[in-house]
């Protein structure tokens, strides 16, 4: 009987496998669970010093300028098709009282004001960050990204990809930030 | 003729692969120019070290990823400043983790990474030598084994095979016959 077993071996073996992949095909799908997401390195620190000027205007602005409460640092684009998919939600989140800082990465000045006079302006204010240069010095890989900044400034969360309903209960909520 | 077909077709092909060339070379890499030799051999080290945070699977050398680029003259800048390699490394891994070195240091979240190579070739070897092993004691405890010039004693066990498959016979012979007899 061993011997019979032994026959079904790779058959059982393929089973297993196929299995694992189901399963985690069925959570990617899901967004449960995304391969190319990387853990950021900036948790658990502050944010890092800059000097920029805000989308608005020439005029400078450093990390100290940036809300004391809890807050959101969205990195955005005109470029990005997923940013333009995100911005709704923000738009709601920001009718919510949530406090968002906008980072605009790599970017056409002009196209971007156009961009939140047509959508809408959610974000308290933006840093223009044409050369991404703060972009690199938050570890930031594409766009959208959202770091989720407690009331200590320190970061606690990056979400790489679409912030939406389902991210803000699984990851930021859990999170117990007092918004 | 044929020599001089050979001969164009050859021309045609090489002053296009001559033009492909340098199109690429002037067009995807601004060549960088830097203020020593030794630097540009370490940027070439590091290239290939340092992984792509976007197009995950490839080196900063491969990528043709912004990021990449981006990273590529963020090492040139360094290294121009006068950077040593481990302080390169760890302005990296401070902003993108210890994901984009492709020789991760050893630490307690990348233990399985240096030590699984190794636990599979071990576990290898012992499967391995599990399986010699056995194959080396069947071989001495199987018949076959026996020299073949040892001609009686396997004549004698086959007949005793043989007579014992007879008695059986016999025996179930008997037992039928007596069932008929029964009857």
């Amino acid at each position: 009987m061993p011997d019979r077993l032994k026959l079904f071996l790779p058959l059982i073996l393929f089973l297993l496998l196929a299995l694992v992949f189901v399963v985690l095909q069925g959570r990617q799908a899901s967004g449960d669970y995304d391969p190319s997401a990387l853990p950021s390195a900036l948790i658990g620190r502050s944010l890092p010093d800059f000097e920029l000027t805000t989308l608005a205007s020439d005029d400078l602005i450093a990390v100290a300028d940036l809300p004391a409460g809890p807050f959101l640092l969205n990195v955005w684009a005109t470029w990005c098709v997923a940013c333009k998919a995100e911005h709704p939600y923000l738009n709601r989140l920001s009718d919510m009282g949530i406090t968002i800082v906008g980072l605009n990465y790599k970017d056409d000045r002009q196209d971007a004001n156009k961009w939140l006079q047509r959508l809408g302006d959610p974000y308290q204010f933006n840093i223009f960050d044409d050369e991404g240069a703060l972009g690199l010095n938050l570890g930031v890989y594409g766009a959208p990204e959202t770091y989720v900044i407690d009331e200590q400034g320190i970061v606690r969360y990056r979400q790489v990809g679409v912030l939406n309903e389902r991210v803000w209960r699984k990851y930021i909520q859990p999170l117990g930030i007092n918004w | 003729m044929k020599c001089m077909i050979l001969f164009l077709s050859g021309l045609v092909f090489f002053s296009a692969g001559a033009a492909a060339d340098s199109s690429i070379t002037t067009e995807a890499q601004p060549i960088l120019q830097f203020s020593e030799d030794h630097l540009a051999d370490r940027y070439d080290v590091l290239i290939d070290e340092l992984r792509c945070p976007k197009c995950q699977n490839q080196n900063l050398a491969d990528s043709d990823a912004p990021i990449a680029k981006d990273l590529r003259g963020e090492l040139f800048r360094l290294l121009e400043e006068g950077n040593s390699n481990d302080e390169i490394l760890e302005f990296m891994t401070l902003r993108y983790g210890e994901f984009v070195r492709y020789r991760p240091e050893l630490t307690v979240y990348t233990l399985a990474l240096w030590l699984v190579p190794i636990a599979v070739l071990l576990s290898g070897l012992i499967f391995w030598m599990i399986r010699t092993n056995r194959f080396r004691q069947k071989m001495a405890s199987s018949p076959t084994e026996v020299p073949p010039d040892n001609s009686d004693q396997t004549t004698d066990t086959v007949d005793s095979n043989r007579t014992a498959a007879a008695v059986e016979r016999q025996a179930k012979i008997d037992a039928l016959l007596g069932a008929m007899k029964d009857d």
